[in-house]
């Protein structure tokens, strides 16, 4: 025997897996704890916690405490959590890739709830939702809405408000026109020149020539007098033209600065003005993240099937990998769960859900998979009934339906909103509800209604908009949310219409309009205020300039009068005198000789 | 490495059993030209550790199999998938799928099954091919071979000092 045996290296290799196989056995529930951990964690595409595993190897049955499942888009919450897992296996079937379960327990299902600590994301996960672009969230969306009322403050601000600039404008305008017409007053002949003008005139008019040659020199006289008046009117029209401009440009000025108030207002109004677009999400912003949740828990089904038709999908060999080939004969599937009880808690409540048959090679089993709330009377609502099925074909398409039916449940105090800003807070509401989803070909169709009555929403924030939008959320107490659901198992995507948007605008605009209203007074009275000041200044400007306007007038119509009517007759009455003079020194000479 | 081959060379120079070694390159062979992470090849490693074949050898047939592998696998794939696809074998396959330790042998797997077939089915003539070489080696080469320039220079290098510290060692 010592011939062909040897001793020394039989006993290495069966001391060495002795030793092997002893680990593995003493060691098999961390290391499966992290196994699953760890593969869990890429399915979910976030970190995965399993605070502890028991094992028992015969019958072989595993059973897992507190699983949590982060959140991926969220990571201070798990989208997924069960205080306990439990179930028996059969481990050779297990070996070879059959995941037989006869009956699976889990207790405690919560979702949405918040973490301890933030959870891991995998950047792989991370790369996926930036290669796909992120969608906004409700709260985003919010945001986006840019929901603000501004205070006078904020509204002179940002309505690039212009009556400041036209005052400025005007004020300095009249100004330098006041400041020019001021400086030219001295072109203007003062009053000793008229009067001056008045005793030349007035010794011309006693002049009596007697002789050609003083009637030549009254007239010489009377030509200088009247160039000096022509050249003094000339000046004072001159002037009253400037005068006038500077009127006419003053006067212009003040009409728009009385008018800059009125066209700042408009600003500010469409400024303030509601726009109906804005608020037409604000259904799916306040309720679409408790419909998320709410959809979480009818989706729950689909949540456990998703991870196990990607990992199927996942399963193609490459070339010169080589490829298993499958003889089972007998079509069983290689993932069964005869049975499984999964008990949900929602609130205070906790909801039982019976599955039978949990698979993804339905064909192979001729039954869907199937799945029933079940559930006692309770205080929280008047009667709940939900069930569904689906159905996985080897083509791995995905067919299925679910309905349910609330009547009467009684939402508890919750906060649909909070930012920065704002807290919108839901104190009551009475829920009924009705859906039917169906799925065709792995993409998700219809959907439900949920009638709320008896609402009771209210705000909380600094900002005055904020007391506005609550004011306006404070008049809707009924109204119906008509939820969508559509895309594909594992992505599903929501749609949410509600008449909240509708009433919700109409009671708005009446919020808007009052707070409007006192807002434009507000900003009416202070530019209101700030022309006035200006007026102030500038209305004696204008006044002086109309006074110089008036005196002007006054000049020119004095010369022109002396001009037109005075030097005229003085000249004929000079004449006249020396015809007559002239005529009774002929008719003398004529006489006497 | 060296001390390895230097084991494989004292082992051909020796008294050594020729189908001792022989053996060793068989069960070498069949361990590298299979998938490494298969059942069987605990099997083989059993046989090569507890039997009396040349462990070195059997550790570098292992390696040397193991880099011919890789130019060998499209092939195992072939016959793994033609054996597998056989109308004739459909009985034989779809019973040993229901068994736990055939689907642990993974006999469904093409390159597993194909290699496996293969370096079974090669084995003897493999065995008889080392044979055949150790004795020629023995009476023809090792003689010719130590009197050659290249194994004077040789002996005067580390691997000949390793060598020889093999040999002192197994001696003593």
């Amino acid at each position: 025997m010592n011939k062909y045996i040897r001793w020394q290296g039989l006993l290495t290799f069966v001391g060495f897996f002795a030793v092997l196989f002893l680990l593995v056995y003493l060691f098999a529930a961390p290391l499966m704890r992290w196994g699953l951990t760890t593969g869990l964690t890429r399915v979910n595409g976030a970190e995965v916690n399993i605070d502890k595993l028991d094992l028992r190897w015969s019958p072989f049955a595993l059973e897992l405490q507190k699983v949590q499942f982060t959140d991926p888009e969220t990571p201070e919450l798990n989208r997924f959590q069960a205080d306990r897992v439990a179930f028996e296996m059969q481990l050779l079937q297990a070996m070879i890739g059959r995941i037989y379960i006869d009956e699976l327990n889990a207790d405690g299902i919560v979702m949405g709830v918040e973490r301890e600590s933030r959870g891991k994301v995998r950047a792989d996960y991370i790369a996926e939702r930036e290669a796909e672009g992120d969608t906004p969230t409700w709260g985003e969306r919010f945001a986006e809405l840019g929901f603000e009322f501004p205070d006078v403050d904020e509204l002179l601000e940002r309505s690039e408000i212009r009556t400041p600039e036209v005052i400025e404008t005007t004020s300095t305008r009249s100004r330098e026109s006041r400041d020019n017409v001021e400086g030219r007053r001295d072109e203007l002949p003062d009053s000793e020149r008229i009067e001056s003008y008045e005793e030349r005139l007035e010794a011309l008019r006693e002049a009596r020539p007697r002789s050609i040659e003083e009637f030549e020199e009254l007239r010489q006289t009377l030509s200088e007098l009247r160039d000096d008046m022509r050249t003094d009117r000339d000046a004072v029209r001159e002037f009253k033209n400037s005068v006038e401009s500077a009127y006419q440009q003053v006067s212009e000025d003040v009409q728009r600065l009385r008018d800059a108030p009125s066209a700042d207002i408009d600003r500010v109004r469409r400024l303030i003005a509601m726009d109906d677009d804005a608020i037409s999400d604000m259904a799916g912003i306040l309720f679409g993240p408790q419909v998320q949740r709410w959809t979480d828990y009818a989706l729950v089904a689909y949540d456990f099937v998703a991870p196990m038709l990607q990992r199927e999908a996942e399963d193609k060999p490459t070339r010169w990998e080589g490829r298993h080939i499958d003889f089972d004969r007998g079509n069983r599937p290689v993932f069964l769960i005869a049975l499984a009880t999964t008990s949900m808690r929602i609130g205070d409540v906790d909801l039982a859900l019976r599955w039978d048959n949990i698979t993804w090679q339905h064909e192979r089993i001729g039954s869907p998979t199937t799945y029933r709330l079940e559930l006692s009377e309770t205080p929280y609502w008047q009667s709940l009934n939900a069930d569904g099925n689906f159905f996985i074909n080897e083509a791995i398409e995905f067919s299925g339906q679910q309905q349910w039916a609330l009547q009467g449940a009684q939402l508890s105090a919750q906060t649909l909103l909070e930012q920065r800003d704002i807290r919108i807070d839901m104190a009551e509401a009475m829920i009924n509800s009705r859906g039917d989803i169906r799925i065709e070909n792995g993409r998700f169709s219809g959907g439900g209604n949920a009638d709320l009555s008896a609402v009771e929403l209210s705000t909380e924030g600094e900002r005055s908009w904020t007391g506005m939008l609550g004011s306006a959320l404070q008049q809707i107490n009924a109204f119906d949310l008509d939820i969508g659901l559509e895309g594909s198992i594992g992505s599903p995507r929501l749609r949410i219409d509600s008449d909240l948007d509708n009433q919700l605008s109409s009671a708005l605009s009446g919020v808007v309009q009052e707070y409007a209203s006192s807002q434009l007074a507000d900003v009416r009275a202070r530019l209101q205020g700030q022309v006035d000041e200006a007026l102030g200044d500038i209305q004696p400007r204008l006044e002086q300039i109309q006074q110089l306007r008036s005196l002007a007038e006054e000049r020119e119509s004095t010369l022109q009068g002396m001009l037109d009517e005075e030097l005229d007759n003085l000249r004929d009455s000079a004449r006249d005198e020396l015809e007559n003079r002239l005529r009774d020194v002929i008719r003398g000479r004529l006489g006497g000789g | 490495m060296l001390g390895m081959l230097a084991r494989l060379l004292k082992a051909l120079n020796s008294e050594s059993g020729p189908w001792a070694i022989a053996w060793a390159f068989v069960l070498g062979m069949i361990m590298g030209l299979t998938p490494l992470f298969s059942l069987h090849n605990l099997v083989i490693l059993f046989l090569a550790m507890s039997l009396r074949v040349n462990f070195s050898g059997f550790l570098l047939a292992w390696i040397f199999f193991s880099g011919v592998a890789y130019l060998f696998d499209p092939v195992a794939d072939w016959i793994g998938e033609a054996l597998l696809q056989a109308d004739a074998l459909q009985g034989l396959w779809v019973s040993l799928y229901d068994n736990p330790l055939a689907r642990l042998l993974q006999f469904n797997h093409t390159i597993t099954l194909g290699s496996l077939v293969f370096a079974l089915a090669f084995a003897p003539v493999w065995l008889f091919i080392s044979y055949y070489l150790i004795i020629n080696y023995r009476k023809r080469v090792q003689a010719w071979f130590v009197k050659l320039k290249v194994v004077q220079a040789l002996k005067g290098s580390k691997f000949w000092s390793v060598y020889q510290r093999v040999n002192g060692l197994r001696g003593g």
